[in-house]
């Protein structure tokens, strides 16, 4: 094809018509190549983008539902928003221990009664 | 109930402990990976989250629980017993 397409140096020197379409048939060839390519690479970036965003997105939405189940977690940002809570897990095991030391503190003068007849 | 956050004396239940640990240094963990751009620490962030909602939620649910069984304890026991008196003054 390119031993084809040589052209002797007689004819180089005034471009023939059909020589002038065959540059044009080239250019127009590279040209649906390169869209093409980059098309392609458009569409990759676009995908990629999409997908990060989803997992933004999701990790967003994790965080609103954590700032709605933490008193006053709705005005605080990222880092306050973790501090507190933790803050509010230990809070509420320490309320856990509490009521169970009481339950069974009652729990126990019930079977005390039991026992006595009262 | 006082709401007030404080050490107990007390050795805490082993599970409790481990879970509370684990799940603050997830929590630490967290902060540096939410600046980040990977996309793998983020899938990792948003679970550790959904982890962390769930169990708050499981800990206000097991606080009802034991509030509700507290107060039917309470109403059964005695106004004049002295057990009654033992509770006040651990309440006030």
């Amino acid at each position: 094809m390119e031993e084809t397409l040589a052209t002797p140096d007689a004819t180089r020197r005034s471009l023939s018509p059909s020589c002038s379409a065959t540059v044009k048939s080239r250019a127009a060839g590279f040209e649906r190549r390169t869209k093409r390519r980059l098309s392609e690479t458009n569409a990759s970036v676009r995908e990629d983008r999409e997908e990060a965003e989803e997992e933004e997105d999701e990790v967003k939405e994790k965080i609103e539902a954590l700032q709605r189940i933490i008193p006053g977690g709705a005005a605080l940002g990222v880092d306050a928003l973790f501090e507190e809570t933790a803050g509010y897990i230990l809070s509420l095991q320490c309320q856990i221990k509490t009521i169970k030391v009481l339950t069974s503190f009652l729990q126990r003068i019930d079977q005390e009664d039991m026992k006595f007849g009262g | 109930m006082s709401n007030r956050r404080s050490r107990q004396s007390s050795s805490a239940p082993r599970i409790s402990d481990n879970q509370m640990i684990d799940l603050v240094s997830k929590l630490r963990q967290i902060l540096p990976e939410i600046g980040q751009r990977r996309r793998s620490d983020k899938a990792s962030a948003s679970k550790v989250l959904q982890e962390t909602c769930n169990y708050i939620r499981n800990l206000n649910r097991e606080v009802d629980n034991l509030s509700e069984r507290l107060s039917q304890l309470l109403e059964s026991v005695d106004e004049d017993s002295p057990e009654a008196a033992v509770i006040r003054s651990l309440l006030m």
